[in-house]
């Protein structure tokens, strides 16, 4: 890698590691240390093609998908979350929103790494279903019906009651 | 609130609370030359093996970066005694290095169109790669190495650049860029490492217009400097002062550089000789006509017992107090101490039939011994070393 490149790069890096690591925050379900792994390792693998790539951000969101979704089929466990526990229910309006928050990341962090994958892709990233399924390596009725899934899991969580 | 909307703003609302580290880009890098290497910092290897020629120097104490030391100063660990040649490769490939000092940098020049009439300098600059033990082309208009040749600032594009960069010298990675409103034509490393300064211009600062297909002469261009940036680092400061041309300058390029103090700047000054010196505000603060410490001279010995004398052939060091001329040298030039009984400076080929034809040499002080650091080349057109503190 020449200094040209390496310079397109760190300038890259600056501009969107925040939605890089936003992005990752949601794929790790709140977890600081995997989301920087995860975008560390795609932007490793990313530079393995720099001087190829037209469009870094698109790419290396798309290595952090796979990367996301092979660590999860290689059944990687070594981060798991923990979350922290949701406050007493309150009354007032400023509460329940707090409240509301903490119950969908929850609910989020109960859904399984290829079911949170899914909807962060559809909620977050806007991608189409047949990008989720290319991405994902599925067909799209899978996708349809794991999101389906997914968000009956989170309609049990308290969320529809907090939502009213 | 819909189940859809609900979804995505509390999305939205999670991944804005994540910390952004700042080094990623580095992180990355690093991990990707382990990957390739299977190390991440090598330098201090390559280094220990690169070596081509050892000379056992008895230990002195440094003198400052500057290629002169007027005034040196107690070294904070031992300085290295040993000497690195390389007089195979014109330009130099591996480490060349006598004593406290190695050539950190290296560059050379060709006149370009500036497409108005007039040429200005480009300029090709090698430096000395820590992590491939050998010097390394660079693409940059300018190059200051840090001593200790860890850290080097560069300016990237034509002069003058709005790009300073800081270009770390063991993973040639960068470790900050600076966008500078005011372009810059130089920028160099304070003594003590802690600041630098970067002379600001209006057009290429070498900007010159020749009035004969040699280039012997030239007519007048305008003046550029504008002023000056003051940057340190660690503090993440920056400042830039105004400070117009010296009307009696004869070229455009008018670069400020750090007294020894590391505190005051200084540029050179035309008439009668001598250099300005100013406050990093920019305040004038006096000249000093017989500035001791012209470029490339080595002045008094570390242990200030003796002083090299001016450019030769051939040169002579005297006692400090008695003005006794101690020893002779066939050398064109005595740059450096290398130690209280050795130098560096420029000796040259055969029988000094061509002074252009020369080479960085290591001389003892009577100059019976002589050991040739790098290849002979004319110094008029072909590289030229840059000696730093290592």
């Amino acid at each position: 890698m020449d200094s040209a490149a390496e310079l397109r790069f760190r300038e890259f890096v600056a501009a969107r590691s925040p939605a890089l690591m936003g992005l990752a925050y949601l794929l790790t379900a709140g977890d600081q240390h995997a989301a920087e792994d995860l975008v560390q390792a795609s932007l490793v693998r990313a530079l393995g093609r720099w001087s190829d790539v037209a469009d870094p951000e698109a790419y290396v969101r798309r290595v952090m998908y796979h990367q996301h979704v092979s660590l999860w089929r290689r059944a990687w466990r070594r981060h798991e979350t923990t979350m922290a526990e949701p406050p007493e229910k309150g009354a007032d309006d400023a509460t329940r929103t707090v409240e509301l928050r903490l119950a969908l990341r929850e609910a989020l962090a109960t859904l399984t790494r290829r079911q949170r994958t899914m909807l962060v892709l559809r909620y977050y990233e806007d991608l189409p279903e047949e990008e989720i399924a290319r991405v994902m390596g599925c067909s799209v009725g899978t996708v349809r019906s794991t999101t389906h899934r997914s968000l009956a899991k989170l309609r049990s969580a308290d969320l529809r009651e907090l939502s009213r | 609130m819909n189940e859809d909307t609900m979804i995505k703003e509390g999305l939205r609302d999670w991944a804005e609370e994540v910390r952004v580290p700042g080094d990623l880009a580095d992180r990355a890098l690093r991990a990707r030359r382990t990957r390739l290497f299977g190390f991440a910092g090598s330098g201090a290897v390559l280094v220990a093996v690169a070596v081509t020629a050892v000379v056992t120097l008895l230990p002195g104490a440094s003198p400052d970066r500057t290629i002169v030391a007027e005034r040196p100063r107690p070294a904070a660990s031992p300085a290295p005694t040993t000497v690195h040649s390389d007089t195979e490769n014109d330009p130099p490939v591996n480490l060349v290095a006598a004593g406290p000092w190695a050539v950190g940098s290296y560059y050379s020049t060709e006149w370009v169109d500036t497409g108005r009439g007039t040429e200005t300098l480009r300029y090709t600059w090698s430096v000395y790669d820590q992590g491939k033990g050998r010097y390394v082309r660079t693409p940059y208009q300018w190059v200051d190495v840090l001593p200790g040749m860890g850290l080097a600032a560069v300016l990237e594009g034509d002069l003058p650049s709005r790009r300073l960069g800081l270009l770390d010298l063991t993973t040639m990675t960068y470790t900050r860029w600076y966008d500078l409103e005011d372009a810059a034509g130089s920028v160099y490393w304070s003594p003590d490492g802690s600041k630098l300064v970067a002379t600001t211009y209006s057009a290429p600062p070498d900007e010159t217009k020749w009035t004969d297909a040699k280039r012997t002469s030239g007519e007048h261009v305008p003046q550029s400097r504008t002023g000056f940036h003051v940057i340190n680092p660690n503090a993440g400061t920056r400042t830039w002062r105004p400070l117009p041309p010296d009307p009696d300058a004869m070229g455009s390029r008018e670069d400020l550089r750090w007294d020894d103090d590391s505190t005051r700047l200084w540029a050179t000054k035309i008439t009668g000789g001598g250099r300005w010196l100013y406050d990093t505000e920019g305040v004038r603060l006096g000249s000093e006509e017989d500035y001791p410490r012209r470029m490339n001279e080595a002045g008094v010995s570390p242990n200030g017992r003796l002083r090299a004398g001016p450019a030769g052939l051939p040169t002579k060091v005297t006692d400090v107090e008695t003005g006794e001329v101690v020893g002779r040298q066939r050398m064109l030039q005595l740059w450096a101490w290398v130690d209280d009984d050795h130098l560096i400076g420029l000796g040259c080929a055969r029988d000094c039939d061509n002074e252009f034809d020369n080479a960085l040499v290591m001389v003892s002080v009577d100059g019976k011994e002589t050991v040739q650091l790098a290849s002979y080349r004319d110094s008029r057109n072909s590289w030229r070393p840059i000696l730093v503190r290592r």
